[in-house]
């Protein structure tokens, strides 16, 4: 029996809502493919490896069979060698090929070139591999241009610097005969549709050049990894591999639900102290620990929290470190050798350290709160459990995302709910990376970028002078650099960024979307990020500028803004039952007037001011829940209002468990008679200008988003409603039996 | 087929029709003569380069016996690419060497990527390519606060060019073409390649003169700028001549630093003693210039083992820049240290004699030191 770092239920007051001992598992091993070029299994040797895993094995067996793959296994169970193996084995074969691998993040492709480095270093001939991004010397980029068996990059950086000069990468695209796409489950909603796009202009490129390169893909656990793969590759000939063949270790779960010190408004212990007060004494007795935190700011306070905690030591400061964006990639270099070779004990993180940076194996892992998909979840744990007789830690807040899960581990055990989705055909997107297509090569008269026609789209760049026809080719006819105007990570170039004044030097803390902002961050909101209050001091609307400074008020602001919901299409929908779905194309129109300050606790009215904004319009896809008249008029019109507002709160919540987003990339209406449906009605809309998949499938979930929904209101030991099930309220009585009432109504199942 | 711009005729090729049109323009003969230069101007739909930025219009001109041939090749449509490379390819062919402005990181880059657009075979390749750019840069550009080609035919060819169209229009002025068919901005576009190209041959007689150092008028600082660009090209010797003019001015900071470069390279080959009689002398023209008396007070402690004197240096470049004598400070202190040091030894003062002598033998004969 393995010893876990100790961690005794009797020291915390909150509750243990799981504590579950994960059996290990044996490896199952196949062994090296025959055909393997001798050379490579002598540099597998001396690494140690002298066979595979069944899963690696699978792996290369499909890529050299030439289909295309998608390798679903958790961290640390080798998957890097499931394309480096028939990747090197290729350029062993013939050195004129080429690979080229696309991470996230820029630190993922440096931590996976060491990781090739160290393999091709036994090798015989001069493999060369680079990463190749923003931070690429210059001088150095014509060589790898020349000369890069394996180029290492990120869609961004595919997406402005690769493929609009393609030319001078004739030598790789003209030769690819891989594309490995690694962290496959980071791309899906807006990035993924973006990236969908991007792979869609790099096989335009690559049939010009004549090559057709096999595309591999490494994913963690999700529902759908080889819908994903197909839609985000266009191909139908995709092998999934998730027979996982690397063995487990014994390692124990936790969830620890902190105790309610406010139980009418659902505030619970500090997740932070909680969360110190476990990793502490761990890091203290030796133990290497990791502490994953929501944000920076959050990282940083954890870090001052341990290190006192560990004071006495004269080398606290090197023991226990931080980890994060915004630290130079070599210091972070360092951070990593030190907690490989043990000389850290602590680590505090955010999601920097999640992805697959290898940092050894550590015996505990901390989350101060829901990384915000189970997928990440298990990918944190799983940086504790490489080793016998680890634990990880979940620490929940009171965000409703927390309390769902925290209250409902048998979710989180029991399946992999959570979906992958893309729209690459969305308009918008389409329209940005066609301008980018075209920049990069003529379309011909009947070419379709992707599988999407856009055939119409020409003729309206043809019409607003963007393209011009000539010799049956479509050629771009502007001098803008179209890949300059489309940004695969942000929702849309005219955000609100929202700028914390209160450090010498201004920093960006977040952006909104211009139509939730008048709502959040007017003049003299108060803003709540990463569970912090902001005030927001002055908002700059031409230059689309929220200025804010953290303070500490016992009230919160509520904006009243006119929205108004428009079906402009209606897709399916609706069906019958007490509350029955649709989904469709809608328009929104927000008009934010004026704000009420409110107290905490008491729910008094301390204040109020005008907002002084422009309406805002947004045309996007939504997904909407319409109540019977029978089930409504057994509520009460004061009720049903409040009992909407809940289910809005709640559905939203839940729907962005289901659909890997962040809740922020839906929006929630409730109605008590909307102008369309002419019913009490509650819509859920994606934010993102068209959509990007998510209204459908929230159309499909139907029943299931209802059911967690309502689980998440009953569960919460609230006496009325609070925050953390069904929103900020206005108090009224039977509020939350009202939404209850209406989240457990009959609808048609799925 | 839309309106074509003056003066162009159709030629077909292999890969379809390209337009063309030649002039020459009578010119007396240049001295000193190019050789067989093609001078090669572009105008293409951007400046960002990448593949979807298009060549529309190229200018090449050759010296011909009674003057200047200049031959322009435009693009009528973007589908005729192909066309329209390969007549320019054969325009560039027949010379020796291709000279243009800004044309290795910009027109022949964009011209390759065109090539492989175009489905081409092979690569595009040229004859060997002067970037005269690239020489304005190392022989005017102390004199200049940019080095545009407008800012070079104003400054070093003194001639305002009353230019149809700004280049900065240019794309557009195609667009406006191909969108509607509009014919005067293009002409004015046209027009402007072609003046364009005959300022580069103008340009190109003017920096032969300049690099051959027989430009009338020459000052020290761009005697300083030809050196520092012949040392550059491996041409040592003439490097030397150019510095050594520069120097030999002995006025204005120019001329002290090349005077300072010639006394480091005399270091550099051992000729201490020389490279002392040089800053000796450059200290009596370039009073006010501390560098000079920086390098002399290294030269004397480091090399020639000589604090004593050093430090009278430093405290004479003291008095005379009172402004900058704070930043000698730390080194007088250090001088002063050493020759308190020294005079508890006297051993050291021999040694150093010693060494004196040693470096006097080893000095190589200098020929061609201005001092």
């Amino acid at each position: 029996m393995a010893s876990f770092p100790a961690f005794d239920p009797a020291d915390f007051p909150g509750d243990i809502t799981l504590d579950h001992v994960i059996s290990e598992a044996i490896p199952n091993f196949s062994p090296l493919p025959s055909e393997l070029r001798p050379e490579l299994v002598t540099a597998l040797a001396a690494r140690g490896i002298q066979r595979l895993y069944t899963h690696q094995a699978d792996a290369y067996r499909a890529v050299r069979q030439g289909r295309h793959l998608v390798v679903v296994t958790p961290t640390a169970s080798g998957k890097t060698l499931c394309y480096n193996l028939p990747v090197l084995q290729r350029l062993l074969e013939d050195p004129q090929r080429r690979a080229l691998y696309l991470f996230p993040t820029k630190a993922l492709a440096q931590d996976q070139l060491a990781e090739l480095s160290a393999l091709k270093h036994g090798l015989p001939i001069e493999l060369r591999a680079d990463t190749y991004d923003g931070d690429t010397p210059p001088g150095r980029r014509t060589a790898i241009r020349e000369g890069g068996h394996v180029v290492m990059t990120n869609p961004d950086m595919l997406h402005a610097g690769l493929l609009p000069h393609h030319t001078r990468w004739r030598r790789l695209f003209s030769s690819l005969d891989f594309v490995v796409v690694d962290e496959l489950h980071t791309y899906r909603g807006l990035f993924g549709s973006q990236v969908a796009n991007v792979i869609r202009r790099l096989k335009r490129i690559c049939a010009f050049y004549g090559s057709q390169p096999t595309f591999i893909c490494a994913s963690a656990t999700i529902a759908n990894p080889l819908e994903l793969a197909k839609r985000l590759l266009e191909e139908e000939n995709v092998e999934l591999v998730e027979r996982n063949g690397a063995p487990r270790c014994e390692r124990r779960l936790v969830f620890y639900n902190p105790p309610l010190v406010n139980r009418e408004m659902g505030i619970r212990r500090s997740s932070m102290l909680e969360a110190r007060r476990i990793a502490a004494p761990w890091i203290r007795a030796g133990s290497q620990t990791i502490v994953f935190c929501r944000s920076r700011l959050q990282v940083e306070v954890m870090l001052s929290y341990l290190r006192q905690d560990l004071a006495p030591r004269l080398d606290a400061h090197q023991r226990v470190r931080g980890y994060r964006a915004g630290y130079l990639p070599l210091h972070r270099r360092e951070i990593e050798a030190g907690l490989r070779a043990g000389e850290i004990t602590g680590v505090v993180s955010t999601n920097a350290l999640e992805l697959g940076i290898d940092i050894g194996s550590l015996q505990a892992a901390v989350l101060v709160g829901y990384p915000g998909t189970i997928a990440s979840t298990w990918q944190q744990l799983g940086r504790a459990g490489r080793r016998s007789g680890s634990i990880g830690v979940f620490v929940a807040s009171s965000s409703p995302l927390d309390q769902f899960i925290v209250r409902h581990p048998e979710y989180f055990l029991n399946a992999d709910p959570e979906e992958g989705l893309i729209d690459p055909d969305n308009l918008l997107l389409l329209a940005g990376h066609l301008q980018a297509g075209l920049f990069e090569l003529p379309f011909e008269d009947q070419e379709r970028l992707g599988r999407a026609d856009v055939r119409e789209l020409l003729q309206v760049f043809e019409e607003d002078g963007s393209a011009t026809r000539s010799a049956g080719r479509w050629f771009w006819s502007r001098q803008a650099f179209p890949a300059e105007e489309v940004h695969l990570r942000r929702i849309l170039a005219d955000n609100v960024v929202i700028i914390d004044t209160s450090h010498p030097r201004p920093q960006v803390i977040g952006e909104m979307d211009q139509f939730t902002a008048p709502v959040l961050l007017h003049e003299e909101a108060v803003y709540l990020h990463e569970g912090a209050q902001f005030h927001v001091d002055r908002l700059d609307w031409d230059e689309k500028k929220a200025y804010v400074r953290p303070v500490e008020v016992d009230y919160y602001t509520d904006a009243l803004a006119a929205v108004n919901v428009q079906v402009l299409e209606t897709f399916d929908g609706p069906d019958a039952g007490e509350v029955s779905r649709s989904h469709g194309e809608l328009k929104i129109t927000s008009l934010a007037s004026m704000f009420k300050k409110i107290r905490f606790h008491t729910h008094e009215n301390i204040g109020s001011g005008p907002i002084h904004l422009p309406e805002q319009t947004l045309h996007t896809t939504g997904y909407w829940i319409t109540v019977d008249e029978g089930l409504w008029r057994s509520l009460g019109r004061e009720t049903l209002e409040a009992g909407l507002q809940g289910m809005a709160h709640a559905v939203r919540h839940v729907a962005s468990l289901h659909l890997m987003c962040d809740p922020r990339d839906l929006g929630s209406v409730a109605e008590v008679r909307s102008v369309t449906t002419l019913l009490p009605t509650v819509t859920v809309y994606e934010v993102y200008p068209g959509g990007v998949g998510f209204s459908s499938r929230m159309y499909e979930l139907h029943r299931e988003l209802l059911d967690d929904a309502a689980a998440l209101v009953r569960d919460c030991p609230c006496p009325a409603g609070c925050p953390s099930c069904v929103g900020p309220l206005h108090l009224v009585e039977g509020a939350k039996s009202a939404c209850l009432r209406l989240l457990s109504a009959t609808a048609l199942p799925v | 087929m839309r309106l074509l711009p003056r003066g162009f005729e159709e030629i077909p090729t292999r890969y379809g029709v390209a337009l063309l049109r030649q002039d020459v323009i009578p010119l007396p003969p240049l001295e000193p003569h190019p050789g067989n230069v093609a001078y090669l101007d572009t105008e293409t739909t951007g400046l960002s380069g990448g593949s979807g930025t298009l060549v529309f219009a190229a200018a090449v001109a050759r010296p011909i016996d009674c003057g200047l041939r200049v031959t322009q090749i435009f693009l009528p449509q973007p589908g005729l690419e192909a066309a329209f490379l390969y007549v320019l390819r054969d325009e560039l062919e027949v010379a020796d060497e291709i000279a243009t402005f800004n044309g290795g990181s910009f027109d022949l880059p964009v011209l390759r990527t065109r090539w492989v657009m175009a489905r081409m075979p092979d690569e595009l390749s040229t004859a060997p390519h002067v970037d005269l750019l690239t020489l304005v840069r190392a022989l005017y550009k102390h004199r200049l606060e940019s080095c545009t080609l407008r800012m070079v035919e104003e400054r070093v060819l003194g001639y305002e060019r009353d230019d149809p169209i700004p280049s900065a229009l240019v794309p557009d002025a195609y667009f406006s073409y191909l969108h509607a068919g509009a014919l005067d901005v293009l002409e004015a576009a046209l027009e402007h390649n072609r003046l364009d190209v005959i300022s580069l041959v103008h340009l190109h007689s003017r920096l032969l003169v300049r690099l051959r150092g027989d430009e009338a008028g020459m000052d020290a600082s761009d005697w300083l700028a030809l050196g520092r660009h012949r040392f550059r090209r491996g041409a040592r010797a003439d490097g030397w001549k150019a510095l050594r003019n520069a120097t030999s001015f002995a006025k204005g900071e120019a001329s002290a630093t090349a005077g300072l470069l010639i006394s480091r390279r005399l270091v550099r080959r051992g000729s201490i003693a020389a490279a002392d009689r040089l800053l000796d002398w450059l200290e009596t023209s370039a009073t006010k210039d501390i560098r000079v008396s920086v390098a002399r007070a290294r030269l004397l402690e480091w090399r020639r083992r000589d604090p004593h004197q050093a430090l009278s240096i430093v405290e004479a470049a003291q008095r005379r820049m009172p402004d900058q004598a704070p930043d000698l400070e730390h080194r007088r202190k250090r001088l002063r240290r050493k020759v308190e040091s020294d005079r508890g030894r006297n051993r050291n003062r021999t040694y150093s004699r010693k060494r004196q002598v040693r470096e006097g033998q080893l000095e190589a004969p200098i020929t061609d030191c201005p001092a």
